[in-house]
């Protein structure tokens, strides 16, 4: 998956134009997990909302394999799992009927769906509650049904926003496992987080994006070395904080 | 394929709404058991009210000048058959008793002219006043009953001046109109119950079509997009009309199960205790619109309901979230409701153009309906009207669930 200097302009109208992205570029291989990093309004959620097609970018693209998001949308969501960061499913459901509807949203067969439950409810293990309403759910139980619900159609390219903020350290770790797993079965994994142990632990690479820019990117020990920096903390700060202000 | 993809949707969404069982209970039961239980509730505080009065002893003051004694000897008479306390009093303090009626502490003051016994005995015409307090109830029942005795005391009063004059009581009488018990009212079936039935009836309807929409439709886009559930929903192989469609579906369906309830309420509730708005329960049960007449209302009623369900729809997309949403429907409520209001006062002497009005229109011919006045030709009009807006609003909503700007509003 290549993001090819992606800008996104929002039009907040009377002439007023926030550039929540301005010209990032980078690319996740197959068995590769990217993350953005950044903090609140730093823009990961509008470019991984551009990358899901769910948003149109204003300028550049995002390129999966020969698609791309300004032609190929449908084949681009067919190949792309997107999980939402403010995602609060209806309580009234229970996991198991989600996955079906989901399933069935994404045109596969009662095969496929039972098929798919049967590997997700294992790997995230979501036996015991998937005939639960999901208002009966803890936090957990319910990010993981949100991730299942995401992946039922075993997607290429999973792109989840924030996906283990508000977790407890338990589910945090579950879900970090899991996405761990799955790029290396093969699949594109993109996260955006502003936690740097997550980030730290889980991604191969990532960029650092600070208002709407990508600050810096690259696998960890590049980051550090490039910025002389013993942690990704202090990377993380030296771009947020203007000079003279990182004195905590 | 999109007719599968909106069926999937719609399946969901009417799962939702028609198996949650506190839905449930918003959407069909309690338009089904609201007005039955309202009117229940009327009926029985305007029984136990009436009783109340009329087990009441009320006060009434009579005033009247001394030497006429003799001469009000029949009013004092007529009035204490009643079940007053009776107080006379001479004029003197005639306006103590007036400031009394006034401060409740009498529920009523009658006042006989002086020089009674003369007029009697001259057949001079006078007037009896009696004063009242309309802000008492018991005041005002004495009123009636009192008023009641010395109407009739009158009318006794003129047939034994004839009789002792010769001449028989009939020459008073020239001719009575419908004097006879026949029935002489010659409209359809039900008569007074039909036309209140038909001004009821199509309001009652809108107000169930417009306010299960509001609830089902504001959750089913708005809720969804402030859960976040709708932006999953949007990343999958399903074309957005599919999800405009299914979502519409499920509205209008909610729209019309609440609607259909509503009816059903109402008719129970008219049937039992149709006295509460002045008709006779009985009647209502004459109501009957035939196959032809539930035909057309079905013509009207269901582009009606797909119209509502889509103008809902299209403030739910709009709105960042359903706090939003609702703000944004009340004005339109307000609006329908007015028109409803303007159909019932209005009713068939809107000018012509005014068939072309949404809703209005609808309301109209519904009560046509019902009354069995209605034309075809109107029937399909409407129809046409509120299709070309339900597809205008449908469009609207597709718009909408197509622009990022909108369905990602900061």
């Amino acid at each position: 998956m290549r993001v090819e200097h992606l800008t996104k302009v929002y039009d907040s109208g009377s002439r007023s134009q926030v550039k929540a992205v301005d010209d990032v570029t980078f690319h996740c291989e197959p068995g590769e997990i990217f993350g953005l990093l950044g903090p609140n309004g730093a823009g990961k959620t509008t470019a991984l909302r551009c990358i899901s097609t769910l948003l149109k970018p204003t300028s550049g693209t995002v390129r999966v394999g020969e698609f791309n998001v300004l032609e190929h949308e449908k084949e681009i969501r067919a190949r792309i799992g997107f999980l939402t960061s403010e995602m609060k499913l209806d309580g009234f459901f229970t996991p198991d009927y989600l996955m079906g509807y989901f399933g069935r949203l994404n045109r596969m067969s009662r095969k496929e769906i039972e098929a798919r439950k049967e590997i997700l409810y294992d790997e995230l293990r979501m036996e015991e509650f998937i005939h639960r309403k999901i208002e009966k759910l803890s936090t957990g139980m319910k990010q993981k049904t949100a991730i299942a619900i995401s992946l039922v159609h075993d997607p290429e390219i999973i792109v989840f926003d924030e996906p283990t903020n508000g977790l407890d350290v338990i589910t945090s770790r579950a879900v970090t496992d899991f996405l761990g797993k799955q790029a290396r079965q093969g699949k594109t994994v993109v996260v955006s987080t502003h936690n740097m142990s997550v980030a730290e632990k889980l991604c191969d690479r990532f960029g650092i994006l600070v208002r709407g820019s990508i600050m810096d990117m690259g696998a960890l020990e590049e980051v550090l070395k490039r910025n002389s920096a013993d942690s990704l903390e202090d990377v993380f700060f030296g771009y947020i904080l203007p000079a003279g202000e990182d004195d905590r | 394929m999109m007719l599968e993809d909106c069926l999937v949707v719609l399946r969901k969404e009417l799962r939702r709404t028609f198996t949650d069982r506190r839905t449930l209970f918003f959407l069909v039961v309690l338009p089904l058991v609201m007005l039955p239980v309202i009117y229940s509730v009327m009926h029985g505080m305007g029984k136990a009210k009436m009783d109340k009065l009329a087990s009441t002893t009320f006060t009434v003051y009579v005033c009247v000048e001394k030497e006429d004694l003799d001469g009000a000897d029949p009013f004092i008479e007529a009035i204490s058959s009643l079940n007053a306390d009776l107080v006379i009093i001479d004029p003197v303090g005639l306006d103590e008793a007036v400031r009394r009626v006034e401060d409740g502490k009498v529920d009523l003051l009658v006042v006989l002219p002086g020089g009674l016994d003369r007029m009697l005995e001259t057949f001079e015409p006078f007037d009896v006043a009696v004063y009242y307090n309309s802000t008492s109830d018991l005041s005002m029942y004495a009123f009636g009953q009192v008023t009641g005795v010395l109407d009739d005391l009158s009318g006794g009063m003129a047939t034994d001046r004839l009789i002792d004059m010769g001449i028989p009581a009939e020459v008073m009488t020239v001719f009575t109109v419908n004097g006879t018990e026949r029935d002489y009212d010659l409209s359809p079936a039900g008569g007074t119950a039909v036309k209140v039935m038909a001004m009821l009836l199509p309001f009652f309807v809108l107000i169930y079509l417009f306010a299960n929409s509001m609830k089902v439709g504001l959750d089913i886009v708005a809720g969804e997009k402030e859960r976040g559930t709708l932006a999953i929903q949007l990343v999958n192989q399903v074309d957005r009309i599919a999800i405009v469609l299914g979502k519409m579906g499920a509205v209008m369906a909610a729209a019309v199960a609440g609607a259909v309830s509503s009816v059903t309420g109402l008719l129970i509730a008219t049937r039992y205790f149709g006295d509460v708005f002045g008709g006779s329960g009985t009647d209502v049960s004459k109501v009957s619109i035939g196959t032809v007449g539930i035909l057309q209302f079905a013509v009207v009623v269901v582009p009606l309901a797909v119209m509502i369900a889509g103008v809902i729809l299209v403030i739910s997309t709009y709105a960042r979230n359903e706090k939003e949403g609702q703000g944004m429907v009340m004005p339109v409520y307000i609006v329908v409701m007015i028109m409803g209001i303007a159909s019932m006062e209005v009713g068939d002497s809107a000018p012509p153009w005014m068939i072309l009005v949404p809703v209005f229109n609808s309301l109209v011919v519904m009560g046509n309906i019902l009354t069995g006045d209605a034309r075809w030709s109107d029937v399909l009009v409407v129809s046409f009207t509120s299709i070309l807006f339900s597809a205008l609003s449908v469009y609207l909503a597709l718009r909408m669930f197509r622009s990022e700007k909108v369905l990602f509003r900061i």
